[in-house]
């Protein structure tokens, strides 16, 4: 219970829940904008996190350049799942979509001698022999924001507090970004294919180009997503990429109404305390369980959460009801 | 040789159990358009089921076997009648059953845990005698697992044929209007499609945990990606389709481990080569196997 | 062939599995006038149709649209060389607005490229101009009052209105209309005929119409031809057609089966 009272904790929660925000806006522009129903969204993280990684740690490349090409990676990802899947109907594209993340785990967990495989990214082979961290060249960056911080701020700055900072602001950027393309004739013809894909190419509009264009928009975002997960944890697992984690995006975006970039933020707060908060359920009839199990019946919340929310109120805190009733 | 033929008898193991997985959630997508996530922990739970009666309790293990797959069937009952049935009468989109039948996946998984605990478990069949055919090694459990899981492809192609329940089935999941418009009962024909998808896929779990040996609470959803690849393989929705698929797809993954193909595939890759199959046919013939529906765009 | 044919289609043929649904079907549109074709169920007419605006691709023959061979192209880039078609039953776009509906139709509309996000000037005065321009088709067909409602709420009536409105907006040189009488109440069929006269003379046009009931067709038609079984069995002056023997037998034969 003592966590609870932490401000460092909730910072920690606020940290996860800009992650989350960011990479749930790519979701936002594939599903909201374009319709596509991408279930394998955290395959794009891991591809960019990953690349962070492999490329500071084996190749000795600049943070900086490894994070920008880690979003390329996640472009390139996404391009590979469209070129091959883009055409199917819905629900196989759904499908085949979770299998290539699937994919993408199963390769990271098995190719031992590039991405160290079940150990994690602290196995991945150091160009020098020794251990490197990657994210070394980072935490000078987040010391500095700390030291023009705390003077104002006071004790509560932290790491994570400056963590937190620079992902929001990024977050909040991207926010704006997203919310300005969706004023434009590209967003209006990705919701025209939304509902109908015959009349905007009878209307002269390469339908498939478009949905393209949208995958690949939101694998950047995942990818910058990604970016900020290999940040703020240092070592990854092939395990934090599991499918459960593009779950929880759509969660956010259902939470948020699934048409409306402002509330992306909203349903990953809302996400970031339910699934923080539930560690606090120190009452019964949580205390009959042990901790670990009451892990589990963390996730039996939110799955329980959104299946309520699917059956009561689909269209999420601002969405309208007929945006997702009205599904083909 | 040798190689060959223990391969092509593990593929036909696998095979059978994939086929049978694949029939219940292609009938269920047939009848509801519903691709049940769920499928793959409700695997798992029949195999744990199975195991704390037979091991635990002392049941005996074919008893054990029939109480699992009852209770799959019946959970999947009760499933239809608290939620996907409110979800169809709110005309909910493929999203929302999407999201709700993962969320039940998730569910379950977590519910395996906390039940049965986190530990691999194993049943008490003799993992260890072998027979010898032509040079390859047969385990009993795998003779055993393809003997019945033939037997129930065998009775589930025919009651699919020739029942009335299965003829429903087929006529609604072609044109669900027209079937209801013909007298169907439709609700009779939901609960039979539940029943049989539960009862299905329980079984499918057991014969998976038998051939594995030990299993763990991730055993079904390792195994749901390929049951997919099958199913969209012999086009969604179709029960004979997915039992081809199935068995196509347990050869293929067995197979490509084969060290003639450039030294084969490593075994860890066995899900990774189901779903490039999958890529692979979804590219020449996105319709599946026996598909005759022409593309949208 | 002359010069002067907009839409030149030259024994095209299309099977699905063992049945020919289009069989080496010919037929050509003069610049600037209406040509319909007619046909019973099954006769083949909406899968021309669909050949013609690249919805389908022919087995073999020639579709030659301003003189560009077409029959192999995509539909995208059909309606890019000036080809707009509609659907049966008026797809409209039901969560986009009247107006935003016939923006959409806009040909290089800078603003559906991505980048140019970079540039909102540009996107800015396209957007306005279009809007315009939109505003104004909307008032060639009485539907002004609704420009900023979802296309949704509109009747069937109004979506059909609408549909001919966002055709124009694409700057066609022919228009494709599928079964556009199909549903519609007698008064409708009135109107829209007379919509279609006036964006006719405004615009100088080509139509090629697909329809089911020839009556309906013959006063607004300068030329019809007549579909039986995936094959063009006659074509000419609507008059002309009803002293036709074979279509007597092929088409108003079938039509007394039918009622």
């Amino acid at each position: 219970m003592e966590a609870f009272l932490q401000p460092g904790f909730w910072v920690f929660v606020l940290v996860m829940a800009g992650i989350y925000c960011i990479f749930a806006l790519g979701l936002q522009v594939q599903y909201g904008l374009g319709g596509m129903m991408n279930f394998g969204h955290v395959g794009m993280m891991a591809l960019s996190a990953y690349s962070v990684a492999i490329l500071v740690i084996t190749y000795g490349w600049n943070l900086y350049l490894a994070a920008f090409a880690g979003v390329v990676v996640a472009a390139f990802g996404g391009a590979l799942l469209g070129l091959t899947t883009i055409r199917l109907r819905g629900d196989y594209f759904a499908i085949v979509s979770i299998a290539f993340s699937e994919i993408v785990r199963y390769v990271i967990q098995n190719s031992d001698n590039f991405t160290g495989g079940t150990r994690g990214s602290l196995a991945i082979p150091s160009k020098t022999g020794a251990f490197t961290s990657y994210t070394k060249t980072f935490e000078p960056v987040l010391t500095k924001v700390q030291d023009l911080l705390s003077p104002i701020l006071g004790d509560v700055v932290n790491r994570d507090f400056a963590m937190l900072l620079i992902v929001w602001i990024v977050a909040g950027l991207l926010l704006l970004f997203v919310s300005r393309t969706q004023m434009t004739s590209w967003a209006r013809v990705l919701r025209a294919t939304r509902e109908d894909d015959h009349v905007p190419s009878a209307l002269g509009k390469n339908v498939f180009m478009f949905r393209l264009q949208a995958l690949i928009f939101g694998s950047v975002i995942a990818g910058i997503a990604g970016v900020f997960w290999s940040l703020q944890f240092s070592i990854l697992a092939p395990e934090d990429f599991q499918t459960i984690v593009t779950f929880y995006a759509w969660m956010i975006l259902i939470m948020g109404g699934a048409t409306r970039v402002k509330g992306v933020p909203v349903g990953a707060l809302f996400f970031g305390f339910l699934y923080a908060g539930t560690r606090f359920f120190e009452f019964p009839p949580f205390t009959w369980f042990s901790s670990s199990e009451r892990a589990y019946l963390r996730v039996i919340i939110i799955g329980l959460v959104l299946i309520i929310l699917m059956i009561k109120r689909p269209q999420g805190v601002f969405g309208k009801r007929e945006e997702m009733v009205l599904e083909q | 040789m040798a190689d060959f033929i223990q391969l092509l008898f593990n593929g036909l193991v696998t095979g059978s159990i994939l086929a049978i997985a694949a029939v219940g959630v292609s009938i269920v997508y047939g009848v509801l358009k519903l691709v049940n996530f769920a499928a793959g922990d409700f695997l798992t739970l029949g195999a744990f089921v199975t195991v704390f009666l037979s091991v635990d309790r002392h049941v005996p293990f074919v008893v054990a076997i029939f109480v699992a797959m009852l209770t799959i069937a019946a959970i999947s009952v009760a499933l239809e009648f608290t939620i996907w049935r409110g979800l169809r009468k709110s005309k909910a989109g493929t999203l929302s059953l999407f999201l709700v039948a993962t969320g039940v996946s998730l569910i379950v998984r977590q519910l395996i845990l906390i039940i049965f605990g986190v530990g691999s478990r194993k049943f008490n069949v003799d993992q260890v005698k072998t027979y010898q055919f032509l040079g390859a090694q047969i385990a009993q459990a795998q003779l055993v697992v393809l003997i019945f899981a033939s037997a129930t492809i065998i009775g589930l192609g025919l009651l699919i044929a020739k029942s009335p329940i299965g003829k429903g089935m087929r006529a609604f999941s072609d044109n669900p209007s027209l079937a209801s418009v013909a007298g169907v009962n439709v609700d009779r024909i939901i609960l039979a499609t539940w029943l049989i998808s539960g009862l299905l896929t329980g079984l499918a779990g057991v014969f998976q945990g038998m051939v594995q040996g030990s299993f763990e609470s991730t055993m079904g959803w390792m195994l749901l990606l390929p049951i997919f690849a099958a199913v969209v393989l012999g086009t969604i929705g179709d029960a004979y389709g997915a039992l081809l698929g199935g068995f196509v797809l347990g050869l293929v993954m067995e197979l490509s481990t084969w060290s003639i193909f450039f030294g084969g595939v490593p075994s860890s890759y066995k899900p990774v080569v189901a779903f490039a199959t999958l890529a692979l046919v979804l590219l020449v013939k996105p319709e599946g196997l026996l598909g005759y529906k022409a593309r949208s765009i | 062939m002359s010069t002067n044919n907009i839409l030149e289609v030259e024994n095209v043929s299309i099977a699905f599995g063992g049945l020919k649904a289009v069989n080496g079907a010919s037929l050509t549109v003069e610049r600037g006038t209406i040509t319909s074709v007619i046909g019973p169920n099954g006769a083949g007419k909406t899968t021309l149709f669909n050949l013609v605006s690249g919805s389908l691709t022919a087995d073999s023959g020639s579709i030659k649209l301003d003189g560009t061979s077409i029959e192999k192209l995509k539909p995208h880039q059909i309606a890019h060389l000036g080809l707009i078609r509609t659907f049966q039953g008026a797809k409209i776009i039901k969560r986009l607005s009247v107006l935003e509906n016939i923006v959409l139709a806009g040909q290089n509309n800078p603003g559906e490229k991505l980048w140019r996000i970079m540039t909102p000037k540009v996107r800015r005065d396209y957007e306005e101009a279009a809007k315009e321009k939109a505003y104004g088709l909307l008032k060639e067909v009485g539907l002004e009052s609704l420009s900023d409602s979802f296309a949704g709420i509109l009747s069937g009536g109004q979506r059909k209105l609408l549909d001919l409105s966002r055709c124009l907006m694409a700057d066609p040189k022919i228009m494709l209309l599928d079964e556009p009488f199909a549903g519609v109440n007698p008064a409708l069929v009135e109107r829209l005929l007379t919509v279609l006269n006036t964006i006719r003379a405004k615009h100088s046009l080509s139509f090629l119409l697909v329809e089911h009931d020839l009556e309906t067709v013959m006063n607004i038609s300068d030329k019809v031809v007549v579909m039986a079984q995936g094959q063009v069995i006659a074509s000419g002056l609507p008059g002309s057609i009803y002293d036709n023997d074979v279509v007597v037998d092929a088409y108003l034969g079938s039509r007394k089966r039918n009622s």
